[in-house]
Formats: C-alpha cells, sequence, structure tokens
C-alpha cells in the first residue's frame, strides 16, 4: 500500500452497516465502524485519528482518541466509540455516512457527515456526467472514492471533488470550509510554502492536518459554554456602523523611520509620528480632518551619558537605539495626542501597542543611552513622575543616581501611562508572530477545566513544532468578523531582562491582546489594548473590524493604511540627503557657532519643504 | 510680477516638459503658466533669468489615501465616504505642461526653445491676462482675427494672425456640432469687417444667414449665385470630363464615337448652356459612322442620360432656391469665371455659392471651374481680381483622400495646385470638414493654420495627429472631450497651440435654415393637389384593371 499523504473520501450506508449482524454487532461492542471489507489503496492503520461530526442534537463534536485499522485481508476498521455511538442512535435512519479522510504519515483527519439517499439523488440528477452509479453510489454497502491521477479512464479527481463539494455545501461549518478558503488563498501560497520551508520534510506533510485538527480542537474548545476566552462574531454592516460612528472621533498613529547616510560617528536617525484623526460623518472638510506630522533626530533626544563605563571600543547599538527610539516615541506621542483630545473613541496604533522592551537597557553590549531631561521635559515627564509611577528603578553604576531617564523606565512610565489611560489605545499587528493568544486560550481552557494540563502541553509541542504561530493557527479557527475575548499576554516576561531591570519590566504594564479575522483569505491580525479598550471592546473591534473592511483585499484598518503613507519617509527623502549634503550643510551652521541653529538644520534635515506636510491641500 | 502663485515643480524635468503640484483649484486644462528661472548662456559659466512659458496639457486629480478598494466596498454598501475614516481633505492635482519657450529678461516679442529643464522645486504662476495677452501677440502689430478666447480664461482673447489664414490656408476640422460653422462664421466675419474678398462654396445652405443679416454688413456686399455653368472653348474637357463620369461604363467604341463627336462640337464664342451642349454632342455622334451598328444609339442614350441628370439637378437646385425659407434670397447665375470674375470676386464682397441639389461629381466640376480661373486670374498677375479666401464646406467632397477610390474628382488637381501655390498669388483656401480621415492627406498637411474641434472617429483623431506636425499626443486625447465650440488652434497664425473658445455669432443664426422642423412638418402635411390627382388616378386605373 502507498504511504505518506492521501485524501478519500468513503460512503457508506449506513442502514446496510447495520443490517448485517457482524457489522452492527462490531459498532455495537467494539465501537468499530467497517469502512471496507476489501483492501483500500492507500490507507494505513493509524492511531492518531481525529473524527469531527455532527450529532443528532446539532452539536459539533471531535473524538480525538479514535483509530483505524487495516487488517492484512485488507479490512478497514474505524475505532471510535462517540460516532459509533451517534451511528447507532441513529439507527436506521441514519441514511448514508460520508468519511472525508485526510492522512499524512501516520496522521488521520476524519470528517464524517451524515446524508439522505434523496439528497444524493437529487445531485446524481443534476450531475448527470459524473455518473455516481457507475461508482455504486449510493452504495450498496461502501463506496470508495480517492482523487487519481492514474490515466485508468475513471475521473475519480472529479468525483471526488464534485462529491466534496455536495456534502461540504450540506455542512460548511462542519466541513470548517472557512479554514479551507483560508488555506487556499492564492496569497497564503508563499507564506505557507516559507514556513513548509522550516520544517522536516516529514512534517512538511503532517502540517496541514495538523494545522487543520489544532484548529478543529481550539475551535471546540472557544465554543465550549464555560470557556472564559470565547469567540466573538461581529455583523458586518457598514450602514449601521457609521451611523453609529456619526460624529466620533477616531485617531490613527504610525511612525516612519529614515536614515540619513552617517556623519562618520554620529549616525542620526530621523523619524517622523503621524497622526490622522478623522470625526466620521462630519461633513464640513475643515474640522473633519485633522493632520499632524512630528519629526524626531534621535541624537537630538538621547543624552549621551549611559551610566556605565564604555571602552573606547564600545559603541551604542545603533540598531537597538533606533528601535528603542522607534517604540518610545510612539507611544509618547499616542499619549500626548489623546490628552488634548480626550473625546477619542479610540486612537489606533500601527504596530504593538506594548512591545517586547527587555533588552534596551544600559548594559553591556547595546549601551542604550538616556533621554534628554529637556527633551522629557517638553512632555512633562520628569524624573521625580517616573520614579512615581516605577519602583525599584536601578542606579547608575557611575554614582549619578537612578537611570529614570534611561529607555527602559521612560518605558515603562509610559505603559503605565497607557495602562490607565480613559481613551481606548489600541496597537494592531499585521501578521502576529508568536503563539500568546494560542497559550492563552490553553492556559484558560484548562483553569475552565476544560481540557487538561497533559493535552495543554502536548498541543505547545505540537505548535512548537510546526512552529505554528497564532495568525495561521486562528487564521483557520476563526470565521471571518469573528474575534477572541481580549486577555491579557505577557509581552515582557521579567527573567528576559537584565537582572537589574528586572523590578522595573515586572511593573511593565500587559496589554490585553486578541485576534480579529477580517476576511475569509486574510490572516487575522493581532490586535492590543488598553484596559479601556478591553471595557470597550464591542465598539472597538467593530470599528476595528468595519474600517479593515473598507480594505477587503488588503484586510488592514484604512486609516492606519492612510497614516502610513503619510508618515512613511519617501526614499528619495533617505537618498537625497546623503552624507556630502548632510555634511556642508552642518558644518555651515557649525560655523555659524549656534547650537540651537546647529539642531533646528538637523531636524530640518529629516523635514524639508518638499514633505509633503507642506503641499496644497484641499480646502 | 509674474501673477497668482498656484504650484510648486516637482519630480523629473526636461527642456520640454515637466510636472508641478497645483495649488486647489487655482488651474485648468489648457492654461498658460510661467516659471522663472536661471539658464546657461554661451560657453562660460554664465546664468541669466528667464521666464519659461508652458502649457497646461494634463491634470490628473487624486488622493493618495483612498484606495480603489475602499471606493469599491463604498460603492457596494452604499456609504458615503464622509461617514467613514476616510480622507477627503488630502486630493493633490498635478499638472503636465510642455514648454513653449522662453522669454529671456520678459521680453515677449519672442519666444525662444529653453535648452535647459526647468527647476524642480520652482515657483509656477498663473500670470495675468495682460501678460498672457502680450505671450500670445508677441507684442506684434499685424492684422489680427478675433476668434475667442482661452479656454478657462474669458478673459483672455484669441486673435490670430490674418496673413497666414488668408495667404497660406487653413483647415477647420470637426465632427457634427462640435463648432466648424461657428468657426468659420466667426473668421467670415472678422474677413468681412477687413474688407477682404471671399468665395464661399456652400453645399448645403449653411451660410445663406449672411446675406440675410446682411444689415449687419452695411460695409460689405453679400451676393448669393446658384451655379450656372456654360460651356466654353477653355472648359470643353472640364465638361467632357464630367459627361464621360456621368456616362459610365461606356465601352471602347462607344468611348471613341464620344470622343471624336466631342472634338467636332461646335462651341459658341460666348459659350453655351451644358444642355444644348449636349444636344450639341449627340448631333455630333448621330454622324458618327461605327463598325458597330449599336455605338452610336447606346452614346446618344448615354448623353441623354446625362442630359436628363444635368436638368434634373438644375431643377432640383431651383426648387431648392423657391423652397418657401429661400424664396425672398436674390440668388442670380453665378457669373461666368473666364469673362466676369470680377464680379465674383471684389474688396468687401462675400459670394456664396449655393451647390443645394447637385450630386458630388457635379459640384466638385463646378468647384473645379471656378477655382481655376480664379487661380489663373491671380496668378497672371494681371490684378484683374484682388486676392481672395475661398471657403470650401465639406472639403472631403472636393479633395477626397486617396483612399476614398475617388482620385477622379475634377476638383482635386485645382485644390492641389492652390494650396501649393497659391500663397504666392494671394488666393487661400479655408478647407472645413467633419471628416478629416476623408481628405487629401497631402492637401491637408499644406495648411498653414488648423482649428480643431471635437472629434471621436478614432480614425479622424490619429489622422489629424499624423497630418499636423505640432499637434501633441496630449492635445490630441483632448479632441474628443471638447464641447461645442471649444478647439484647439494652431500654426502659424498663432505663436503656439492653444484651447480656444470660439465666440458665437448668435446674431447670425437663423432658425429655419439647415434646421427644420421635419417633425413638425410632418405632421401639418397635406398633399399637393398633383399628388392627390396621382393618386386618384393610380387608384382609378387599378379599378379598371380589375374590372
Amino acid at each position: 500500500m502507498a504511504a505518506g499523504a492521501f485524501k478519500l473520501l468513503v460512503v457508506l450506508n449506513a442502514a446496510a452497516c447495520l443490517g448485517r449482524d457482524v457489522s452492527v454487532q462490531r459498532v455495537q461492542s467494539k465501537s468499530q465502524i467497517t469502512l471496507s471489507e476489501r483492501p483500500l489503496r492507500s490507507v494505513n492503520s493509524a492511531s492518531d485519528v481525529s473524527i469531527r461530526y455532527r450529532s443528532g442534537d446539532g452539536r459539533l463534536n471531535l473524538d480525538d482518541k479514535a483509530r483505524l485499522i487495516v487488517h492484512e485481508t485488507g479490512r478497514s476498521l474505524l475505532v471510535t466509540e462517540p460516532l459509533s455511538k451517534e451511528l447507532m442512535a441513529r439507527g436506521s435512519d441514519s441514511g448514508l455516512l460520508f468519511l472525508h479522510l485526510e492522512q499524512a504519515n501516520g496522521l488521520i483527519r476524519i470528517i464524517a457527515h451524515f446524508s439522505e439517499e434523496d439528497a444524493l439523488e437529487a445531485f446524481s440528477a443534476r450531475r448527470p456526467d459524473l455518473r455516481l452509479a457507475s461508482y455504486d453510489l449510493p452504495p450498496v454497502y461502501s463506496t470508495e472514492i480517492e482523487p487519481s491521477t492514474l490515466r485508468d479512464g475513471m475521473d475519480t479527481d472529479s468525483v471526488y471533488q464534485a462529491l466534496l463539494g455536495f456534502i461540504q455545501s450540506e455542512d460548511p461549518k462542519l466541513f470548517t470550509t472557512h479554514t479551507e478558503v483560508f488555506l487556499r488563498a492564492p496569497h497564503l501560497i508563499v507564506p505557507l510554502l516559507s514556513h513548509l520551508a522550516s520544517l522536516s520534510a516529514e512534517d512538511n506533510l503532517r502540517f496541514p492536518i495538523q494545522l487543520r485538527r489544532l484548529s478543529d480542537q481550539f475551535r471546540s474548545i472557544l465554543e465550549m459554554g464555560d470557556a472564559s476566552i470565547r469567540i466573538h462574531k461581529i455583523e458586518r454592516n457598514h450602514l449601521e456602523m457609521w451611523a453609529d460612528a456619526e460624529r466620533k472621533q477616531y485617531a490613527f498613529l504610525d511612525g516612519g523611520v529614515a536614515k540619513i547616510a552617517g556623519l562618520p560617528g554620529a549616525e542620526p536617525t530621523a523619524m517622523r509620528i503621524g497622526v490622522y484623526c478623522v470625526r466620521a460623518g462630519d461633513q464640513d472638510v475643515k474640522t473633519r480632518e485633522e493632520w499632524l506630522l512630528a519629526p524626531f533626530v534621535v541624537g537630538d533626544i538621547i543624552d549621551k551619558n549611559t551610566g556605565v563605563h564604555m571602552d573606547d571600543d564600545d559603541q551604542i547599538d545603533l540598531r537597538r537605539l533606533g528601535e528603542a527610539a522607534r517604540y518610545t516615541l510612539e507611544l509618547l506621542s499616542a499619549l500626548e495626542f489623546v490628552k488634548s483630545h480626550r473625546n477619542l473613541e479610540a486612537l489606533f496604533l500601527h504596530g504593538p501597542l506594548v512591545n517586547s522592551f527587555v533588552m534596551y537597557d544600559e548594559g553591556e553590549p547595546h549601551f542604550i543611552p538616556y533621554l534628554k531631561e529637556d527633551f522629557l521635559a517638553q512632555f512633562g515627564i520628569t524624573a521625580a513622575a517616573i520614579e512615581d509611577a516605577l519602583s525599584d528603578i536601578p542606579r547608575s553604576r557611575d554614582g549619578r543616581g537612578r537611570m529614570s531617564r534611561q529607555f527602559m523606565a521612560v518605558y515603562g512610565y509610559l505603559l503605565a501611562q497607557m495602562a490607565v489611560s480613559s481613551v481606548p489605545l489600541v496597537g494592531v499587528v499585521e501578521r502576529s508572530a508568536g503563539s500568546w493568544l494560542a497559550q492563552a486560550v490553553l492556559r484558560s481552557a484548562v483553569d475552565a477545566q476544560i481540557i487538561k494540563q497533559d493535552y495543554r502541553a502536548k498541543v505547545m509541542t505540537l505548535l512548537k513544532r510546526y512552529n505554528i504561530s497564532d495568525d495561521f493557527l486562528f487564521g483557520c479557527v476563526l470565521e471571518e468578523g469573528e474575534y477572541l475575548t481580549p486577555v491579557t499576554i505577557a509581552k515582557n516576561e521579567k527573567r528576559r531582562a537584565r537582572e537589574i531591570w528586572q523590578p522595573v519590566v515586572a511593573q511593565f504594564s500587559p496589554p490585553f491582546a486578541t485576534v480579529l479575522k477580517t476576511t475569509e483569505t486574510s490572516f487575522p491580525f493581532r490586535v492590543e489594548m488598553n484596559r479601556a479598550g478591553s471595557d470597550n471592546q464591542a465598539n472597538v473591534m467593530r470599528a476595528l473590524y468595519h474600517t479593515a473592511r473598507l480594505l477587503p483585499r488588503y484586510a488592514f484598518p484604512v486609516g492606519l493604511d492612510i497614516v502610513d503613507k503619510y508618515a512613511k519617509v519617501p526614499d528619495w527623502l533617505s537618498k537625497n540627503i546623503s552624507a556630502r549634503m548632510a555634511a556642508r550643510v552642518l558644518n555651515r551652521t557649525i560655523a555659524e557657532g549656534d547650537a540651537r541653529l546647529v539642531a533646528q538644520v538637523r531636524r530640518l534635515l529629516a523635514h524639508t519643504p518638499r514633505d509633503f506636510f507642506y503641499r496644497p491641500k484641499v480646502d | 510680477m509674474l501673477g497668482f502663485h498656484i504650484g510648486t515643480v516637482v519630480g523629473n524635468t526636461s527642456p520640454h516638459e515637466f510636472r508641478f503640484v497645483v495649488r486647489s483649484r487655482s488651474a485648468k486644462m489648457g492654461d498658460l503658466v510661467a516659471v522663472e528661472m536661471e539658464v546657461p548662456i554661451g560657453a562660460s559659466a554664465r546664468v541669466e533669468k528667464t521666464i519659461v512659458w508652458a502649457r497646461i496639457i494634463e491634470l490628473d486629480r487624486y488622493n493618495p489615501f483612498l484606495p480603489v478598494e475602499a471606493g469599491q466596498e463604498l460603492a457596494d454598501e452604499g456609504v458615503k465616504l464622509l461617514d467613514t475614516v476616510l480622507s477627503f481633505s488630502r486630493d493633490q492635482t498635478e499638472a503636465k505642461v510642455l514648454v513653449l519657450g522662453c522669454a529671456p529678461g520678459g521680453n515677449y516679442r519672442h519666444l525662444f526653445p529653453l535648452n535647459y529643464p526647468v527647476t524642480p522645486g520652482a515657483e509656477v504662476w498663473l500670470p495675468p491676462s495682460d501678460i498672457v495677452r502680450r505671450i500670445l501677440t508677441g507684442d506684434e502689430e499685424v492684422h489680427r482675427l478675433k476668434l475667442g478666447h482661452l479656454v478657462g480664461r474669458s478673459d483672455v482673447e484669441v486673435r490670430i494672425k490674418s496673413n497666414p489664414v488668408v495667404a497660406r490656408h487653413m483647415a477647420i476640422l470637426a465632427m457634427t456640432g462640435g463648432g466648424k460653422t461657428v468657426a468659420a462664421r466667426r473668421v467670415i466675419r472678422e474677413l468681412l469687417a477687413a474688407k477682404y474678398p471671399l468665395v464661399i462654396l456652400d453645399p448645403h445652405g449653411d451660410y445663406l444667414g449672411f446675406w440675410s443679416r446682411r444689415e449687419l454688413f452695411k460695409e460689405n456686399t453679400i451676393k448669393l449665385f446658384y451655379p450656372s455653368v456654360r460651356v466654353q472653348e477653355e472648359t470643353r474637357d472640364l465638361i467632357a470630363f464630367l459627361v464621360r463620369e456621368m456616362t459610365q461604363g461606356l465601352t471602347e467604341p462607344q468611348r471613341e464615337a464620344y470622343e471624336v463627336a466631342l472634338e467636332q462640337t461646335k462651341i459658341d464664342p460666348n459659350g453655351n448652356d451644358v444642355s444644348t451642349f449636349i444636344d450639341r454632342l449627340i448631333d455630333e455622334v448621330s454622324r458618327y459612322q461605327a463598325r458597330h451598328s449599336g455605338t452610336v444609339p447606346a452614346v446618344k442614350r448615354a448623353l441623354r442620360i446625362v442630359q436628363g441628370h444635368l436638368r434634373a439637378m438644375q431643377e432640383s437646385n431651383v426648387r431648392l432656391r423657391r423652397q418657401p425659407r429661400l424664396k425672398e434670397f436674390p440668388f442670380e447665375p453665378l457669373p461666368d469665371p473666364i469673362t466676369h470674375a470680377h464680379e465674383i470676386v471684389k474688396p468687401g464682397q462675400a459670394s456664396i455659392i449655393y451647390l443645394g441639389g447637385y450630386d458630388h461629381l457635379t459640384q466638385s466640376t463646378m468647384v473645379s471651374l471656378v477655382l481655376k480661373h480664379l487661380f489663373e486670374k491671380r496668378a497672371s498677375l494681371s490684378d484683374e481680381i484682388p486676392p481672395l479666401l475661398c471657403v470650401v464646406e465639406e472639403a472631403h467632397n472636393f479633395v477626397p483622400s486617396a483612399s476614398e477610390g475617388q482620385a477622379n474628382t475634377p476638383s482635386v488637381e485645382i485644390i492641389r495646385k492652390v494650396i501649393t501655390e497659391g500663397r504666392k498669388f494671394g488666393v487661400g483656401l479655408l478647407l472645413i470638414s467633419q471628416r478629416p480621415s476623408r481628405l487629401d492627406e497631402t492637401t491637408l498637411s499644406q495648411c498653414n493654420t488648423y482649428m480643431i474641434f471635437r472629434l471621436v472617429n478614432p480614425r479622424d483623431q490619429a489622422f489629424v495627429e499624423r497630418v499636423m506636425e505640432n499637434l501633441s499626443r496630449a492635445d490630441s486625447r483632448l479632441l474628443p472631450g471638447f464641447g461645442p465650440g471649444q478647439g484647439i488652434i494652431s500654426g502659424q497664425g498663432v505663436r503656439f497651440p492653444l484651447l480656444i473658445q470660439v465666440d458665437q455669432d448668435k446674431d447670425l443664426e437663423l432658425t429655419g435654415l439647415a434646421d427644420e422642423n421635419f417633425i413638425e412638418a410632418a405632421t401639418k402635411w397635406k398633399s399637393s393637389k398633383q399628388a392627390e390627382a396621382a393618386q386618384r388616378s393610380s387608384d382609378f386605373s387599378r379599378q379598371l384593371d380589375e374590372a
């Protein structure tokens, strides 16, 4: 028999199955359903079988303890207690039982669907070209249809596809057609293939089935009545949504980064934080929209003092400094904006609301410096305020007191402000790497006694083994317009931080996180929000969903797309500001001897009159 | 001061074109704009200030923050953009301009080619109307014809130089309703004001209104003529050609008989009308000794058919002139262009030759006759007649393209001759056509000034683009979208191609002429006594036959 992966559709005449003494005995006493008395071409015995079916009361059920036994004689038996009971319960009214099997290297996923002979006959009448009768359909006992590329004159592939389509249409939820649609989306091919490339050859074969099985299981867990994390559905209705949103203000924030090609030894990086704020339904173009663009030159906001001794060949890790600056400035800008816009419905950020910020300390090898006192003062942030908000800020090793202005402390302070803001602050992450939410779901399921700890461990192992991140997993689990109950996730585990900073990192406010699937074929995106957002999750998620539906192909909130374009630093600005030009300009201004002028010129290098900001706009 | 600041140059520039971002609603298609810049001069590093003049040939407006798929979603869901979070305020307009030239030191008299790209980031200005006018005219003091104003700039008149129009020919091309008659009337009116002699070949009576409104032209004489062709020795061949073409299908022996008879047919010293000439021709044919007995009758029969056709056309012309709307018009027979050309061409006179009722071939023959002799009068430098402009309506019928298969059209040769040599002798042509692609390409390309109005036929557009060397691709894309009276004028009459809105001479528009209301006519129609008599007779005859 062939090994490896295969798909198979077995159609059982349930009445016949229960009509024979031997068969009914197997079902009753051994929970064995006879699939076939003769050898099936591709089927092997397997102990790792999951079966999904809908019971007579309409509930979806999952049996992940099933087995498949293939005798030497070729007889194939499906060993499944729940399905056997279901079959017995339905009795001779069972009609037909369709079993769709997918196997890969010993893993089998089966979907069992009960249907009627009449329905199949009606289908056959609609599709006389399939000549189902020649395949013994409806079956006397059982028939197997395996898609085949063999040129044996039988077009089993067409029949298989047609029958599969038929039974899927009878019960799309059972067949999780949304999962199939997602996995077959054309734009998924590349990420899927690149994901498979990271797995072993053997796991390549198993991955699709494992993913589907895990998806089935997660769905079942999330649909349990006593699950604390549940699936929420948003009904798409633009007319209602925007009617409800009339006169409400939403803001969208994003940052763009430019590198000004270096003056040796001082490679300033420029950043722009853009905010697009709009009042939906406001017909007055003048008052409807607000645009802000704040440029920053990183070199201007840092205090080179790192608080530690640096040898001559030690250097500040500029890449990390850039990251730290970007995360800090974005959050700072968001908080600053909501201070003056207290009635915002929500402020959406492009990217995480809370970044992983454990490695931006002053020590070796990164030497991330402090933020300037006067820069922080512009935003009303003082060392005292930071120390009030965070305890146990470590002291600098050069004896200059607490490192309250170091990026770690400042970021922690900002997170504290974020947590208590009355305005929903929401970060939207396009591709959710990591499996925070999968872990959260499993954890809560254990707590609610829906699953056991060992099963959780098993799933975690599988997630790790197959590198299944939240985006792939929940891309399969969720249908369009669905999201999970927001739950806090640990973005900053203190154990990952340097020891002296661990007490501070432990105080970093975590975000509430969820995933939202916008369209059938798109990856879900991760949404992180503060307490205000979580408390108002229904409105926030509804707004997010509908703004994302305005870009159905991209499936990302259109406001963030707008501000992303707005804040993006164009190539011409990056490239054209060359070292020579920068050097020449700076040289002249330095010769002037005015430090403020020098600072101003450096800012202007990141923000020229040709900037889009200065372009004429419709009035 | 260059006017209003309306934008900033962006992107890549070249000496021929550049793009600029336009301040909201401050410029339109066809506007002339100016940019100040420095250009290198000579071999040294010296520069001089110059003003670059350009014309907007493309305007793109877009909102970089409004993705197409969002628009689709709004449409599908029936939601208004302003109700959502989509941005409405950041659309921008970008213009592409064609550089017309540069004027160093603000000297508008001469425009020089720009040989250095415009500075990216330079400011773009919309000049005030007086400066635009100076740029259009180059401060030259010459006689001009006022045609209208720039599209979108009602404060800037467009006046084209008159001499290139009358001496070096002009073409007005537009589809039906595009405004070519309005434009032609404008030109004619201006030339009448200048007392320039005009001969207007009018197949449909479009210009008879000039006589109706003669009170507006007190300084002019408006003459209405109908074709009255006399056969003279000088025109024997032309008439013979007409007759031969009208007979169609003469066999070789028949043609021989015809040719021999033609040679023998006498023409009176003062000429004969065509019908008399054909009678004499028939007589001569009767005397021909043909080898085959059927030859002579066949030729005679053919000639009688021709005679019948010509009489019918003559009668048709008469009937048209006797219609209620035209019967008051004082039509006169066209004076003989050989002997009385001075009655056709006079200073201050517009001679309108009404060709209605005649078929294409006959019209062409008449045009050929008239034009040939008028041209010869001028070419003889005898000063028998003053310089003139001949207006040729439906020009594609008189000088068709070779692809029309009408190479034998009698007027082709003379029109080609006039178009190539007319400038030397003061015989100009104003060709008017709604199907430029049916016009002879060589002839059209010899025109030095063009007014192109709305053209939607792709063949016509492509043809015009090919023939007009200074019609850019961007300009030709405007052709289908012009409104009535809007067009492009280019050529020697203007400094550079302009978008023009021709002034409409409403006082020259007349209802009832070429605008008959046939719907109303059908409802009011009563059959004539003759028609009733004919119907009655037919009914009675049928009854008798049945009995």
